[in-house]
């Protein structure tokens, strides 16, 4: 066997221009497939370390809409129905936020930009900023005691937004009103919240002209609790207050763990079509493989009737021919892999130096290494066994006869 | 001269066949899944160009100041109103205008409860006119809102060709618009964008069942003919900065013209069929490497009969000839099934989506991609074979002899 292996190595290395040219139709494609796998997987556990730092146990509810971001729709929540749900059994503490679109002027400039609501209690205020996994990057978040204070998204205190960055300890002026910055976000890689303009809730209900109403309710279900089960209660509790029949809600709940498989669904979609299309060029490659057999069992004919005249079983030859195709796959995966690695990398540095860190960040986990290095291998084998058996088959005199 | 060329070519390619059909298999998937893509991303440009054909380029949208990704009228900073639209209407230029009211309202029919974008129609002919044009509004059947009609509505046709409600929604049907009781009059023909899944009232009846007295979601413009869009939109700016006393740079509007939305619709479809068909074309860049492997080999098979071909008197250009032709043929065979192949994945893929639609994905097949796809693959052919061409050309007919 470890004979047969060495000359399938010499005869790979003989026919250098060739066995190169199969071995780059494999790589191309190899390398285009982990690329994108490598950046979609990237994208995906980004995603998912967001919603961890959330935590499974957040609950979150919404008005129904349209699909439009009306945040105006009919189902949007009241001051006592909030209190209901902070009494729903399960509910370890429940908070509420509006939103709406504000003008925001800084520098001499004016754009329009989102204003968020922050709860006004310390309790709420933990909720609320776990929920969104805000962290400051430079300054503090708000707290209960802020009036006339702003925490600004990533974006505007990064990305000249203004032209030129907001720093904290400046003022903005929101809809006619100075607010004092005190605190620049992480980034967060959703343009929503890096482009927001966080503000005490009494001063966000002034701006946005929204007396008594909330657009999202964020609830933490207790220790040892289901959430799911929570979210049910909740959804019970909200009914009876809007004397709404199942199925007739105008709102909807959703636990994090919902929004975070959703979520997934859709990106797995994503990968999946991307690595697809790429993967076509393999087949292509494999093909490719399967003509250099082919060419190769033809050229040596006379080289395998030697091989069968002097002992060598149809077995052997065999082997020898999968082992050569498998071995121009195995090739071509490993440059492959390395040169994918290196394109997503790049497109990681990239993305990264233009739109901020942590905006992509390519992975390379085991599977796909092992997995891209033994489906080229399997791939090489695969577009060997027509070939091989045909050389296998030949009949040594009619083979010796061959020139 | 060339015939012989070419005659050569082609009986080596068939004395091959296993060979030149792995290397055309080659080609042609790379060709047929370039062709379905760029057929089906072509077919969906031609769907939302014709949507804005209705549209046409003469309109222009005023709304409050957007903050980048909401769609229009909702979420917007500052606002426009009954006072905006008299303006609009006054600004040099605008043949037209009117204004629109858009909202979600709960509408609740046969035990069935739904949250639907509900749509305002004005009260006033002119401009009723021109929101009926401009968004293409036909019934399928019943009858358009009439001015004066009260508690009346027309509903989009997803809402009464799909099964949105436990009962089939005809004309007659009772629905509850946020408690209000209203008689669908009319059932309308498929507009799409997001329309077909909204109901239509008039102005007054949308302001009493939304509450909102005074505020447009939107104000449309139609522009008199001769006028230039983008004029008529600074014009218009001017004139709401001037009324608000706002400095220029610091309005609380958004003015966009038709031109500029199909622009940045078409932007966006075309990076989005860039990246698609640029990974598929890396299957073709494949293929043509199969192409250069196949030729090498036939270079060497053959080493002994250029050698005759030169020693009875074949110059170099005649060999280089013979073996461009054949890649080049390779290719242009590989193509042409391709194309057959990939016209027929996107018609099986319009059919699916047929079905589980509803609505076709009509792809389009433009001859620019045809002959383009093959000539493309033609090239691809010739130019894979350029360097086994010249090696065999180059070899010194003594030694090619020599060869066995």
């Amino acid at each position: 066997m470890i004979e047969l292996f060495k000359l399938a190595i010499k005869n790979v290395g003989k026919r250098k221009k060739r066995s190169a040219l199969t071995i780059l139709g494999i790589f191309i494609g190899i390398s285009a497939v982990v690329a994108l796998i490598s950046l979609g997987q990237g994208l995906q556990q980004t995603i998912n370390a967001q919603f961890e730092k959330v935590g499974a146990d957040k609950i979150m509810l919404q008005p129904k809409e349209t699909g439009l971001g009306d945040m105006n729709s009919p189902g949007v929540f009241k001051n006592q129905e909030l209190g209901a749900v902070k009494k729903t059994h399960g509910v370890q503490d429940a908070t509420a936020c509006l939103s709406g679109a504000g003008q925001i002027q800084f520098n001499n400039v004016q754009r329009t930009h989102y204003i968020m609501s922050v709860p006004e209690t310390p309790e709420e205020i933990k909720l609320s900023n776990s929920f969104h996994a805000m962290e400051a990057e430079t300054g503090r978040l708000l707290t209960h005691k802020d009036k006339k204070k702003a925490v600004i998204g990533y974006n505007l205190g990064n990305k000249k937004t203004f032209g030129k960055n907001i720093k904290t300890s400046e003022k903005i002026i929101v809809n006619g009103e100075t607010f004092e910055v005190v605190g620049v976000l992480k980034r967060i890689g959703e343009p929503f919240m890096d482009n927001v303009i966080m503000l005490p809730e009494s001063d966000a209900r002034l701006a946005l002209k929204t007396p008594n109403t909330f657009q999202m309710m964020l609830v933490q279900a207790e220790k040892n609790t289901n959430p799911e089960t929570v979210a049910e209660r909740i959804e019970k509790t909200l009914r009876k207050e809007r004397h709404q029949k199942n199925g007739k809600e105008d709102f909807t709940v959703q636990t994090s763990t919902n929004i975070i498989e959703s979520f997934n669904k859709v990106l797995v979609i994503v990968q999946v079509v991307f690595a697809g299309i790429a993967a076509i060029s393999l087949l292509v490659g494999a093909i490719g493989i399967a003509n250099t057999m082919f060419t190769s069992v033809l050229e040596r004919t006379r080289e395998i009737g030697i091989m069968k005249a002097i002992g060598a079983k149809n077995s052997d030859v065999l082997w020898l021919f999968l082992m050569e195709s498998g071995l121009i796959g195995l090739t071509g995966g490993t440059i492959g892999v390395i040169i994918g690695a290196g394109i997503s990398k790049s497109v990681e540095l990239f993305a990264n130096s233009t739109y901020g860190t942590g905006t992509i960040t390519a992975v390379y986990p085991a599977y796909l290494i092992f997995g891209a290095l033994l489906f080229s291998a399997l791939i090489g084998t695969i577009s060997g066994v027509l070939p091989a058996r045909r050389a296998a088959k030949l009949k040594p005199v009619d083979a010796l006869r061959h020139e | 001269m060339l015939k012989d060329h070419a005659y050569i070519a082609f009986s080596s390619l068939r004395k091959r066949f296993l060979r030149t059909s792995l290397t055309m298999l080659g080609i042609f998937i790379g060709i047929a899944s370039v062709v379905a893509l760029i057929s089906l991303g072509q077919g969906m440009q031609d769907a939302i160009n014709a949507q804005f054909a209705s549209v046409g380029t003469d309109k222009i949208i005023v709304q409050g100041a957007t903050g980048g990704f909401s769609p229009p009228g909702q979420n917007t900073a500052g606002i426009v109103d009954k006072h905006d639209l008299k303006l609009v209407s006054q600004v040099s230029g605008v043949k037209r205008a009117a204004g629109r009211l858009f909202r979600s309202a709960k509408v609740d029919y046969a035990d069935g409860s739904e949250i639907l974008f509900t749509a305002s129609i004005p009260e006033e002919n002119e401009g009723r006119e021109l929101v009926i044009e401009a968004n293409n509004i036909k019934t399928a059947e019943g009858r358009l809102l009439k001015p004066g009609d009260r508690k009346k509505l027309m509903v989009g046709n997803n809402l009464w060709t799909k099964d949105k409600f436990p009962k089939k929604v005809v004309i007659g049907s009772k629905l509850m618009v946020n408690g209000a009781q209203f008689e669908v009059v009319g059932l309308l023909h498929k507009i799409g964008a997001g329309r077909d899944d909204a109901i239509m009232m008039n102005e007054d009846d949308a302001r009493d069942v939304l509450g909102e007295p005074e505020q447009y979601s939107a104000v449309i413009a139609q522009i008199d003919a001769g006028e230039i869009p983008s004029n008529v939109a600074d014009r218009i700016l001017r004139a709401l900065r001037r009324d608000r006393h706002q400095k220029e740079g610091f309005e609380d509007a958004t003015i966009s013209t038709s031109e500029e939305l199909i622009n940045s619709v078409n932007t966006i479809l075309g990076v989005v069929r860039a990246v698609f068909i640029g990974i598929a074309a890396i299957s073709l860049f494949v293929g043509g490497i199969g192409i250069m492997n196949t030729m090498y080999a036939s270079v060497l098979e053959r080493t002994r009969d250029i050698g005759i071909m030169k020693a009875i008197g074949a110059r170099n250009s005649d060999v280089l000839l013979i073996f461009l032709l054949e890649s080049g043929l390779l290719g242009a065979i590989g193509g042409a099934i391709g194309v057959l192949i990939g016209i027929g994945l996107s018609k099986i893929v319009e059919t699916i989506s047929r079905e589980a639609l509803g609505s076709a994905l009509q792809p389009a097949f433009p001859p620019y991609l045809i002959v383009g796809a093959l000539l493309f693959s033609f090239t691809i052919g010739v130019i894979s074979g350029v360097l086994p061409a010249r090696q065999a050309s180059k070899l010194p007919p003594v030694e090619a002899l020599r060869s066995d």
